[in-house]
């Protein structure tokens, strides 16, 4: 058949099709026989059109070309691009869009779209089994948060002062409270679990670690509630000791050690011995920076020994009163000087010294540094 | 039976428009008053193109039902050419073709990029954690590759069938175009004829570097920097194939790792090409000799030695690029100064209080140096001059930008102070039983 000979035999012409009212459109072109992926491509992109110039003025201004020598690198950056109204006025714009492609196509529209590009279930990543109508809740909720948690880093130009953490920190509770209000107990901490920010850097710090559910939950548990009494601007630790934990008073203090020993032992309730073990190295960021370097679970494990033993040792040392200051100075030289040595025999001598510098630093506490003969 | 038939297709009929009835209703119904419901002139004449697609082909049944035309099965086709050209035969208007030749072709080539990607598509748990290794990254790098092959696969298709490839025309209308080519900002300066092969040559050099940064992960001593520069050397060697000398030169002072060394370095710096030239020149030069890394620390002198080489490396700034400019280059590069401009400029003050401190550093660190290098104070006061050192200048820093702002200094940038002197604690103050015990004696 010539090219063309087929549409010559269909009468039929697109305007028949077309209405200016999107619904007549949509009834018409399933009445034609368009398949409904189809018809969701083209009015998605009809509505895309739509709004695409009505949100013209809030998209990001690419930036003006500068000269090379110009060029600067900014570790933070704030966004001057939009006020807090016109961020308001684009979330409405694009929230109206939404609603509008769902009540012409419906509102699972959004999910057939992403089952028809067999794009994985994101939704169900982040929500698990919460219900459909709690979702918009959450998400508006969260996105509050993010965008107030931007603002503040956007403030501080790189530097982050104790006002600044604890800011953060005070909208990290508020939002746990607010979704408190809307998720039960239950669905709070199945949120929680997906999309914390403490789950997401359980899921990047553990790699090596491969927790199953279970201990995910345990150490998930574990490190909210040390969140949760970890005062503002300090690190919420990782295991008990690792961390020096500052407190305002010798009370707050010794009642955060109290509380942190207490929730450690509840985590080596839920971990085997063995596993404990494992998580407590890859939590602490002196081992931590070994896995990361590739270093095996078992060397890492043996350096953690080595540590424990050298430490035991210099303690003893440093306790004994029989010995004279030289000869103290002498012995903890030794005990430094035997743990290099197994370190680089271990890691080889690169990576030992390398570690020394930048992690194990706990080396160079056990006996000072013996300083480079001035020539 | 065959009347039974006969019902069972009339209620099936009967079924479907009842059903057709109510899904229009309810659509009806819950349109949002103040929701646009009209396309208004979205869709423009048809001008000329093509598209691609492997859905499924209506049924009979679905027949355009208004005008008796074969609709939708009598413009469809499975040839994506065929297709757009039996669209445009109908009238559809060149937009609505592009729109619907997008959605296919996009559809087609995510499930070749789901292929490339298995583990990010498959079902996955919470606990699942991220793999690291450097297996891993090998294969995520070889993959990104694949995908940006795909892109430009699908571009070019995109193209062939419609003349234009509308999402890369859509990002060109926002403007937004040049934030997803990288090559076109790091090459840009090339004629266009070279940007390709050059393009090419560093993605496939890249590779080399990747594998470097994985086998040295965690590691920055001299063996590791002196492989870098290796690398870096032969990479330039290299663009030598495509590039003359001077494109080299713009290359370098462009990508080199000096280059994004210095965008980082010059932070509030305002220089022009010549004094960039110079900094970028002088800093290749010195290289990392100016630096305290810990491996050089370890020979003999290895802190005497970077000292002078940054006094060198000062004295060759300045005069290429004159004393003043030397100086707020210098003051630049140094930690606490940079912290101060930045809290100057977050609680507003004025302008001239980062360099004012910066001089009051200056000073007071080298009258602190001179005492404790005079050997004819006795220990005693020794520490009596660094303390009313340290004393005075807490006052002045203070009074020049406030207790407030003075604590949140010390907190980050300020703790030069405390190394004039040492802090002084009153007898039996916490923590100075327990730190006597453990201190070494000389």
């Amino acid at each position: 058949m010539a090219p063309g000979a087929e549409a010559a035999k269909n009468d039929f012409h697109w305007s028949e099709l077309e209405s200016a009212d999107f619904r007549e459109y949509i009834d018409r072109l399933r009445a034609s026989g368009v398949p409904e992926k189809t018809i969701r491509d083209l009015i998605i992109a009809d509505v895309g059109k739509l709004y695409r110039a009505k949100l013209a003025p809030f998209r990001p201004k690419p930036a003006a070309p500068t000269n090379f020598w110009e060029n600067r690198n900014m570790f933070y950056s704030a966004n001057p691009n939009l006020t807090p109204e016109q961020r308001e006025q684009m979330k409405a714009l694009q929230k109206e869009q939404k609603e509008l492609v769902e009540t012409l196509l419906g509102k699972d529209v959004y999910k057939e779209v992403a089952r028809d590009s067999g794009a994985p279930d994101f939704v169900a990543r982040q929500f698990g089994s919460i219900p459909e109508e709690k979702r918009s809740k959450v998400t508006e909720l969260t996105s509050a948060y993010q965008q107030a948690r931007s603002d503040i880093y956007a403030k501080t130009d790189g530097r982050i002062e104790p006002e600044d953490q604890a800011e953060i920190k005070t909208l990290q509770r508020k939002l746990r409270a607010d979704l408190a209000t809307v998720l039960t107990p239950q669905e709070l901490e199945e949120y929680n679990l997906r999309s914390s920010d403490i789950a997401n850097n359980m899921r990047f710090q553990l790699g090596p670690f491969e927790p199953n559910e279970q201990e995910f939950r345990a150490i998930y548990k574990y490190k909210q509630a040390l969140e949760d009494v970890t005062p503002a601007g300090r690190g919420s630790g990782a295991v008990l000791g690792s961390d020096v934990i500052v407190g305002t008073t010798p009370a707050d203090r010794q009642a955060l050690l109290q509380t942190q020993k207490q929730l450690s032992d509840e985590l080596a309730q839920a971990l085997s011995p063995d596993r404990l073990k494992e998580f407590q190295m890859m939590d602490r960021s002196e081992f931590r920076m070994l896995f990361d370097a590739g270093v095996s679970k078992n060397d890492v494990f043996k350096v953690a020994d080595m540590k424990q033993q050298a430490e035991d040792a210099v303690r003893k040392v440093r306790q004994d009163t029989t010995l004279a200051p030289e000869q103290r100075t002498q012995t903890l030289q030794d005990i430094r000087t035997a743990t290099e040595t197994e370190l680089a025999n271990l890691l080889g001598a690169r990576r030992a010294k390398a570690y020394g510098g930048q992690g194990g630093f706990w080396i160079r506490n056990l006996a000072p540094t013996i300083p480079a003969r001035r020539p | 039976m065959k009347s039974f038939t006969s019902i069972l297709i009339l209620s099936f009929g009967v079924n479907i428009l009842l059903a057709g009835w109510w899904l229009k209703s309810r659509t009806v119904q819950s349109t949002p008053a103040n929701l646009p419901v009209s396309i208004g002139s979205a869709t423009q004449p048809a001008e000329a193109t093509t598209i691609a697609d492997n859905s499924p082909a209506p049924t009979g049944a679905q027949a355009h039902a208004q005008t008796g035309s074969t609709g939708w099965a009598g413009v469809w086709s499975d040839d994506a050419k065929e297709l757009i050209r039996r669209l445009r035969a109908a009238g559809c208007p060149e937009e609505t073709i592009q729109n619907l030749v997008l959605a296919e072709v996009n559809r087609r080539y995510q499930a070749r990029v789901r292929d490339l990607w298995p583990d990010r598509y498959k079902e996955q748990t919470f606990w699942e954690t991220q793999k690291r290794d450097a297996a891993t990254s090998k294969k995520s790098r070889e993959t990104m590759q694949q995908q940006r092959e795909l892109e430009k696969e699908k571009s070019a298709e995109l193209v062939s069938l419609l003349g234009v490839d509308p999402e890369k025309a859509q990002r060109q209308a926002d403007g937004t175009d040049s934030l997803y080519d990288y090559r076109g900002r790091q090459l840009g300066f090339l004629p266009e004829s070279k940007r390709d092969a050059v393009g090419k040559y560093l993605e496939g050099f890249e590779d080399k570097m990747q594998d470097f940064y994985e086998r040295t992960r965690g590691l920055y001593d001299s063996e590791a920097r002196a492989e870098r520069r290796q690398l870096e050397a032969e990479r330039l060697k290299g663009l030598a194939q495509y590039l003359t000398p001077q494109e080299i030169r713009e290359y370098d002072l462009r990508n080199s790792q000096t280059a994004t060394q210095l965008s980082f370095d010059l932070q509030g710096l305002s220089l022009n090409r010549e004094q960039y030239e110079a900094i970028f020149d002088i800093r290749n030069k010195y290289g990392d000799s100016i630096y305290n890394y810990a491996d050089s620390m370890d020979s003999a002198g290895g802190q005497k030695r970077v000292e002078e080489t940054k006094k060198s490396m000062i004295a060759d700034l300045a005069s290429a690029l004159g004393p003043e400019k030397a100086k707020e280059y210098e003051r630049s590069q140094d930690y606490s100064y940079q912290q101060l401009s930045r809290m100057a400029k977050r609680y507003d003050l004025p302008a001239d209080t980062a360099p004012k401190v910066y001089d009051y550093k200056q000073v007071a660190e080298e009258t602190a140096k001179q005492v404790r290098e005079n050997t004819t104070l006795t220990a005693e006061q020794r520490q009596t001059q660094l303390q009313q050192i340290r004393a005075e200048t807490e006052r002045t820093v203070k009074s020049t930008i406030g207790d407030q702002n003075y604590q949140r200094y010390l907190s980050q940038g300020g703790f030069w102070i405390n190394n004039l002197a040492p802090t002084q604690r009153p007898p039996g103050a916490p923590g100075t039983a327990a730190r006597s015990a453990v201190i070494i004696q000389r």
